[in-house]
């Protein structure tokens, strides 16, 4: 107890000095926390309500929109801004909430939760609800397979006998989590979309026999309806179902029991449909009505380190999440980049090591994301810069994209070099979360190029 | 000239595929067969020049192995009579006689004479430097990048397919990586390994007496050679923490 009493006054002390000296948006807090005591989320006391969100893509959407609509609400709200997942974040965030007497100073925390750790840190954190957004190929080698983040968030879901997990009945993998817990599935309906086919293996086989599934239809990727021809496992039935989404007008009917609500969308991708499909499912579980979900849907936007957009007269320059490495999430943008109309140049910036920076990294994801989609007559060039460049080129290649139309080099700083502006209507800066501020960088370089010309 | 690829959906975890796909792009005339896990082998009817396998999750290895075990007899003869066999990741072990896991034996192929071990709780990642020194005495350098629950015993891993510079081998006590028995080419390196190993590529190539030249060779040995050259950068970290 004593042990913890210190750790709480010490990292207490600690956050106050950080967010006195702008540094709010640190963990070392976290870390003090942590160090001094071991289990402190464990003991650490918790808001009333605790809303945790984890799974492969979306945790940091996600948790951002429910934050902000809490905040709406008036509530006090602990959350980490800025995606820190691991336990050090966790803390930070926990004990943002408490009084140095470990009492709850906030009404509510939203905690992020790494899906590969969550087995350990869900059960210590105690979420009254639990998001799980999907569960998808990513980094091989932090999360290796889908089946082994299945059992991580399994094992930490079934310590929590009284929390509510809020699920995509749509993705075939996470769907099938918390076999004992209560449970509110969302889906969005057949939207008749024209679906790639992908070369991503996020649900090869039906997890019970092994049989090639089939799916009634498709959102992305394996993100659908499906059933197996063998066994009849299939998808699970959707507690809140979209109906309708009309992207032009940013709105979608959700139905439920209690009848067909409308609500705003937050942006023209159907992974972000889906990502406003949890909140409103959430929110309406713990007893919101669909009006005032809706009123506040309105006022909330997408974090600005995932998308953000500014306008340059003729031509819309996007800075936009894709991330290296995870192979569901690169494609899943490369897919809406394909379908998206305008004429555009893509920069790709998804290396983890940049310059003469002596670390390595595995490129099996390269082979495993579906670059053919870049091969489309919208897309005019594509720039990748990185210590990866030679690799790209490679795989460029081979997805059929014509060489006239890469530019693959070592140093992003020469990017802006290669930009052309004729008759293109919109620049997109692909970005990895490690890469942000580069980025904005390169974008706020080819912004001074445009206005000066 | 026919490549068979055994249960794409299963096996292609990491981009395994792609080792046969840019296999056949290099062999103009050559035709691939995707044996989906409801068929039954090409292999079983047809003369099959190679077989490809990529790396799965551990229970779909079980999947692949439940449907291959009907044909163990047969596979055994391919192996043994010089069929060229290229199975990357954790796809090698079936193969083998079999896998431990917990106390739990899984009964595999047993075409080749060794046995793995898997530990769910514990995973291994690294890059990967070795050599690999073909009939002729010519070293070859082979690079990839591992990762993995299980490791691979017995009296086949004595023989190395790649001598390992950097990065862990076929076990944590041996500095032998992979398995290499006749025209049988087996590794824990995951993915698009011949992408990443282009004169491994050109050496298969001579050995089924096709011609060795290769789509974008220049571009795939760019690629290769910066590759190679960071990798042997002194004081290159190869083994890279899990969690």
């Amino acid at each position: 107890m004593l042990r913890f009493i210190i750790s709480l006054w010490a990292s207490k002390l600690c956050l106050f000095l950080f967010k006195h000296t702008g540094r709010e948006r640190d963990d070392r807090p976290g870390i003090l926390a942590l160090r001094l005591c071991p289990n402190f989320l464990d003991r650490v006391k918790k808001p009333p309500l605790v809303v945790a969100v984890t799974g492969t893509n979306g945790k940091t959407t996600i948790s951002n929109l429910v934050s902000n609509i809490l905040n709406l609400e008036g509530k006090k709200v602990a959350y980490n801004t800025w995606g820190a997942n691991y336990k050090a974040g966790q803390a930070r965030c926990l004990l943002d909430a408490v009084s140095i007497f470990n009492r709850p100073t906030k009404d509510a925390a939203v905690v992020e939760v790494d899906e590969l750790l969550s087995y350990k840190t869900l059960p210590w954190i105690q979420p009254n609800y639990v998001i799980v957004t999907n569960i998808c190929r990513d980094s091989i080698r932090r999360n290796a397979h889908q089946d082994l983040i299945f059992s991580r968030i399994n094992q930490g879901v079934s310590k929590l006998p009284n929390a509510t997990l809020i699920l995509n009945a749509d993705d075939p993998n996470s769907s099938f989590l918390g076999e004992n817990n209560n449970k509110r599935f969302f889906a969005i309906a057949d939207q008749h979309a024209d679906v790639f086919e992908t070369n991503v293996s996020d649900f090869p086989v039906c997890p019970k026999c092994g049989t090639v599934p089939v799916f009634n239809y498709r959102h992305y990727r394996a993100i659908g309806n499906f059933y197996c021809p063998n066994c009849g496992l299939k998808s699970k039935t959707g507690d809140f179902i979209g109906t309708k989404l009309d992207f032009d007008k940013r709105e979608m009917l959700v139905k439920e029991k209690d009848g067909e609500f409308k609500y705003p969308l937050v942006s023209d991708t159907i992974f972000n449909a889906f990502n406003i499909m949890a909140i409103i499912t959430l929110f309406r579980t713990i007893g919101y009505s669909p009006e005032v979900i809706a009123e506040h849907i309105k006022h909330i936007k997408l974090p600005e380190n995932r998308v953000a957009c500014e306008d340059l007269g003729k031509i819309k320059m996007y800075t936009f999440s894709a991330k290296g490495q995870n192979v569901s999430a690169a494609s899943t943008v490369f897919e809406y980049l394909a379908k998206e109309p305008s004429k555009k140049e893509l920069i790709l910036l998804l290396d983890e090591h940049y310059g003469d920076d002596p670390n390595i990294e595995t490129i099996t994801w390269l082979y495993e994301t579906d670059f053919e989609y870049l091969n489309n007559e919208n897309i005019k060039k594509i720039i990748v810069a990185g210590q990866r460049y030679l690799d790209y080129k490679l795989r460029l290649r081979l997805a059929g994209i014509p060489v006239e139309k890469t530019v693959c080099v070592f140093d992003e700083q020469t990017i802006p070099d290669y930009v052309s502006t004729d008759g293109i209507e919109s620049i997109y800066v692909l970005h990895d979360v490690t890469t942000v501020l580069r980025a904005k960088k390169i974008k706020d370089k080819i912004k001074e190029k445009i206005t000066n010309q | 000239m026919k490549i068979e690829v055994l249960y794409p959906e299963l096996s292609n975890l990491y981009g395994d595929y792609y080792n046969a796909k840019y296999l056949a792009m290099c062999i103009p005339d050559s035709q691939t067969v995707f044996t989906s896990n409801n068929d039954k082998p090409a292999f079983l009817s047809e003369k099959v020049d190679i077989i490809c396998m990529g790396s799965m999750s551990e229970r779909n290895q079980e999947f692949a192995i439940k449907h291959l075990m009907p044909y163990k007899d047969k596979i055994k003869e391919l192996v043994d009579n010089g069929t060229f066999f290229l199975a990357t990741g954790n796809s090698f072990e079936i193969f083998g006689d079999h896998i431990e896991d917990d106390g739990k034996k899984i009964e595999c192929l047993g075409a080749i004479d060794f046995y793995s071990k898997r530990q769910m709780n514990d995973r291994r990642n690294c890059f990967f430097l070795g050599d690999f020194q073909t009939e002729k005495g010519e070293d070859i350098k082979i690079v990839g990048h591992k990762s993995q629950f299980s490791f691979s015993h017995g009296k086949a891993t004595e023989k190395p397919f790649i001598s390992v510079e950097g990065g862990f081998g076929i076990n944590l006590d041996s500095k032998n990586e992979g398995v290499h028995y006749k025209n049988f080419f087996g590794t824990y390196i995951l993915g698009p390994f011949i992408m990443l190993n282009p004169q491994f590529l050109k050496y298969l190539l001579r050995s089924m007496n096709l011609n060795d030249s290769l789509l974008y060779e220049e571009e795939i040995n760019n690629a290769y050679a910066d590759r190679l050259k960071r990798l042997q950068r002194e004081g290159t970290e190869f083994l890279m923490g899990a969690e």
